[in-house]
């Protein structure tokens, strides 16, 4: 029975499942034990498994076998199945260190008086209900200090026992509990522990009768993985074709076709050395991601094809270029070096990776696609040949009418009780929504309750940890019998502090004068003095026995619970007091936040999540803002005009907001990866400016800078919808930021660089 | 975790170990075969059926009881008395007069024990193995056969006039506790129930049938 109580520390799982790996290292100790807890804590090595398909029977057979092949298996540290063997066990530890672990022991208690209390109360006992119970112990233990702490550990609501093992509510799934030795955030570890599950399984059922399902936060970030490779990798495929397409439309030919992907595939290779040079790793999300970003390095050979005239060979066309080139690789690196300087890890490797992409890919395609390309490309390039729609609007009042939308977007937002900002970790999570359900479901089979908020402990260590938090115990009664709260867990009830427990060694008598007293409080009881004698015994052993260690508590329930509450970090040592049916939180927080004892505090885990996820979007924010600002410049600075400049960052900068605007008026709320996005968009819209500006100050060029226009956004179009479609949100938000940023940025670059009818026939 | 000296081992090797968990599996389809070799033994042999069939015949029961536990740590036997009150299907009542006074009432899947004034409730369903061990005593005087077999692994001797039902938990944790319960009677009427726990100690209950008050 006292296995049930490991069931608690899945209390804090809930938020695991939600965050993933890419989260900031956190701005406040409260926000790095968090993040800490999620990526290292043992609650993230903790795997919920279920096993459906047949009778209870032969479930309840299979749980067994593989509990048994878990807990010798070296990937996992503790299997638990609500076995009775198991909970033998766990009961014989308590009954073996009782006089350490129990609050009862006072010296109080071992005086006579106490003693005839004692004993007295043990009598009631056998006279009720729980008399089976108590006869188990009642000669070693006679203070009933054993059963005492296991009726205070194990959880109101353990999980059903069915056949003797664990079973859902409905009694027709076994379950299981592992604890895997690598953290969650090992995933190759994860993957071979999942392995290792499996393998397990399929030994302890060969027949197959019984079908295995797991979840755990290390677990679940391996499937996000696969998935994300898996859909990635089709993603990839899908728009490779589309692009591949659009290109061979436009040049008819294969070597310009094979030309425009050298850059990319060089860029791409730079960039994974890059990251793996500079930071040492390399997330497999974020080579997708980054894949993604860099896929505009096809842009470049085609900024180059494109604006090839008629007679021109592509070296000459080169040099005519090299300013606008040069511009259009290093505005988009001006957006990477933002995503570097908003200080986000997750965001650094992606920075990284673009940053040295984009450049690898702009000397390649300065210095090898141009050599390389046909001599004569110019001349079988298709012209286009579109009646361009004249605008009869005077240049001025299109300026005006862009200032005036953008005003009414911006205005809108802002009417909107501000822009509709997601800052719920759960929605950043690119797990697939029927694995989280299902994980949800697992951890409700096993009754781990709904927590939102914690209190948590730091110290300087273990000891210190374990003194504070037993300070902080008198006040979470307090508040239980004020039904603030409706329990907690505190790791110093499983492992007391060495203060404490060499407070209540002292408080043992010695065995002549235990039994002395004993004998006076016998006298009046029906008990007989001589069936003490185990007790006389255990007392005088426990007298100097070793304290209490976390090693001692290993590959007990007990164990499996400290470790899931207390956890280290750079800054020392910290528990979480993880909190059962919250009635009055504002109550209880004043209550935690009044008391005198260093180190404790208040923590709402979805308010301090939001919180960070709030900063971290300010951040980028901030570095989006940065980086519009160092794309100002260069374009200021490159083209020696401010007010041309200003010319080709302000529809870039209408279509983003426009884009904005009607992403969140379609119901999608901005979430970080859409400001990622439109960071992309800031690049990629300021490229088309520069060659539609380019055409306005030399007319004769038009048609030229409309074939480009139509090959690039063809196809960064192409990459975009197709990640659009994905389910994975990152992906999806990222494309269809992008996809909606494009589009604007081109209408609104028309708008302002479309002709007048003199500037048409002239 | 044996039990030695116990009088008699029945029909199958009901024994587990504390490790040997795959026995009590095992042991499970032995018992059914058990039962059902004597259950189909002739004339002579008393069935399951027949008695849970003589047990259902009474729709309510009030009778008075007795319990007395004995144990290695006590100078004499603990003793309790009441009255016990049963309704079909599901409702039974222990009202314990002395020495100290009890109050029980289980209804379906509610047992409430009101003991010094206070009333505590408990959901059986969370509690298997208080479910099963108040099951011994109810589903048998029910006559509920799915109920006992459910629980425990069942074995019968004797006659109808003199019958001896044994009980062995199903549920390791609660065997952990209790070794067996051992039901005498005759007819439609337990009169005794013997749980055996560990080390030893036993407590015994005798009823004896009587008018309501």
């Amino acid at each position: 029975m006292v296995a049930g109580l490991v069931v608690y520390a899945l209390t804090r799982v809930q938020v695991t499942a939600d965050f993933g790996a890419f989260l900031p290292s956190g701005a406040t100790p409260v926000q790095r034990v968090l993040v800490h807890e999620l990526r290292d804590g043992a609650v993230g090595r903790l795997v919920l498994i279920e096993l459906s398909g047949a009778p209870a029977q032969r479930l309840a057979e299979v749980s067994r076998t593989l509990r048994d092949r878990l807990a010798t298996d070296p990937a996992f540290a503790y299997a638990a199945n609500g076995d009775a063997s198991q909970s033998a066990r766990d009961f014989a530890f308590i009954v073996a260190h009782r006089y350490a672990l129990s609050p009862g022991v006072t010296s109080e208690r071992w005086t006579v008086a106490g003693l005839h209390r004692a004993l007295e109360e043990q009598l009631d006992a056998l006279y009720s209900l729980a008399a089976p119970l108590v006869q188990q112990t009642l000669a070693r233990d006679p203070t009933g200090e054993a059963l005492a702490i296991a009726r205070s550990l194990v959880p109101r609501d353990a999980p059903r026992s069915v056949n003797g093992v664990w079973f859902d509510r409905e009694g027709r799934d076994a379950l299981l509990l592992a604890a895997t030795r690598a953290p969650a955030s090992d995933l190759a570890a994860q993957a071979r522990a999942a392995d290792a599950l499996r393998a397990a399984h399929e030994a302890a059922d060969p027949s197959h009768a019984t079908r295995l399902a797991f979840s755990s936060p290390g677990m679940l970030a391996v499937a996000t993985r696969e998935i994300i490779a898996r859909e990635a990798a089709l993603l990839t495929i899908v728009s490779v074709t589309l692009i591949l397409a659009v290109l061979v439309f436009a040049y008819r030919r294969a070597l310009p076709v094979v030309l425009c992907a050298v850059p990319a595939a060089a860029g791409l290779l730079a960039g994974v050395c890059a990251v793996y040079a500079g930071l040492g790793h390399l997330n497999a999300i974020t080579l997708a991601f980054g894949a993604t970003l860099l896929g505009e390095a096809v842009d470049y050979p085609s900024f180059l094809f494109t604006q090839i005239a008629h007679d021109e060979t592509p070296r000459a066309a080169r040099a005519r270029l090299a300013r606008v080139l040069a511009l259009a690789v290093l505005t988009t690196a001006c957006g990477a070096v933002a995503l570097i300087a908003s200080g986000v890890s997750g965001l650094l490797e992606l920075g990284v990776l673009t940053l040295a992409g984009i450049l690898a890919a702009g000397l390649v395609t300065w210095f090898v696609v141009a050599d390389w390309a046909p001599r004569d490309l110019g001349r079988t390039l298709p012209t286009l040949r579109v009646n361009v729609p004249e605008l009869r609007i005077s240049p001025a009042r299109r300026v005006v009418a862009l200032a005036v939308l953008a005003g009414v977007v911006l205005a809108v937002d802002v009417a909107r009780s501000g822009p509709a900002f997601d800052d719920d970790p759960a929605h950043l999570s690119p797990l697939p929504a029927s694995l989280a359900e299902r994980d949800r479901a697992m951890r409700s089979a096993l009754h781990a309750p709904d927590v939102r908020a914690l209190v948590l402990v730091r110290g300087n260590d273990d000891e210190a940890v374990l003194r504070r938090a037993e300070a902080l115990r008198p006040a979470l009664v307090a508040a239980v019998a004020a039904k603030e709260v409706g329990g907690f867990e505190l790791v110093s009830d499983v492992l007391p502090s060495r203060a404490t427990q060499a407070k209540r060694r002292l408080a043992l008598p010695d065995p002549a004068t235990l039994q002395t007293r004993l004998a006076e409080a016998v006298a009046g009881t029906p008990f007989r003095l001589d069936a003490f004698a185990p007790f006389i015994a255990d007392v005088a052993a426990a007298r100097t026995a070793a304290p209490l260690t976390p090693d001692t508590l290993a590959g007990t329930a007990l164990g499996v619970r400290a470790s899931a509450l207390l956890g280290h970090d750079a800054d020392g040592a910290y528990a979480v007091v993880p909190l059962r049916d919250v009635m009055n939180e504002r109550a209880l927080a004043q209550r935690v936040a009044a008391l005198d004892v260093p180190g404790v505090s208040w923590l709402d885990l979805r308010t301090e999540s939001e919180a960070m996820l709030r900063t971290y979007r300010h951040r980028i924010l901030l570095a989006v803002a940065a980086g519009i600002v160092l794309i100002a410049l260069v374009l200021a600075v490159g083209i020696r005009s401010t007010g041309r400049a200003l010319r080709i960052v302000a529809p870039v900068l209408a279509g983003v907001l426009l884009a904005a605007g009607i992403l969140v008026a379609a119901g999608a709320s901005i979430t970080i990866f859409h400001l990622v996005g439109m960071l992309l968009v800031v690049g990629i819209g300021v490229n088309y400016a520069l060659f539609a500006e380019r055409a306005r100050v030399a007319p004769q060029e038009f048609a030229r800078m409309l074939r480009t226009l139509a090959v690039t956004s063809g196809t960064t179009l192409c990459a975009f919808v197709t990640l659009a479609m994905s389910s994975i949100p990152v992906l999806h938000a990222l494309g269809t930021t992008v996809v909606t940023g494009v589009v604007a940025c081109l209408a609104l670059i028309a708008w302002l660089e479309l002709p007048t009818r003199r500037e048409a026939r002239a | 975790m044996s039990a030695p000296g116990r009088p008699k081992r029945e029909l199958a090797p009901k024994r587990a170990s504390a490790k040997g968990s795959r026995v009590r599996f095992a042991a499970f389809p032995v018992a059914i075969l058990a039962f059902v070799a004597t259950s189909s033994a002739g004339a002579a042999g008393l069935t399951l059926d027949a008695l849970m069939n003589a047990l259902r015949a009474v729709p309510a029961r009030h009778a008075t009881f007795e319990e007395t536990r004995q144990m290695a740590v006590l100078n004499a036997p603990l003793v309790r008395r009441g009255t016990l009150d049963y309704v079909r299907p599901s409702r039974l009542e222990m009202r314990v007069t002395a020495p100290r006074p009890e109050h029980l009432v289980i209804e379906g899947s509610r047992l409430s024990v009101e003991r010094g004034g206070e009333v505590t409730v408990v959901d059986l369903a969370a509690q298997p193995m208080l479910a099963a061990w108040i099951e011994s005593l109810r589903a048998t005087l029910a006559g509920d056969a799915a109920s006992l077999i459910a629980h425990f692994d069942v074995s019968l001797t004797g006659t109808l006039a003199a019958w001896h039902l044994t009980l062995v938990p199903r549920d390791e944790n609660l065997r952990n506790v209790i070794a067996s319960v051992d039901i005498d009677g005759h007819q439609g009427e337990p009169t005794r129930f013997a749980i055996d726990g560990l080390r030893g100690d036993s407590t015994v209950i005798t009823i004896a049938p009587s008018r309501p008050s």
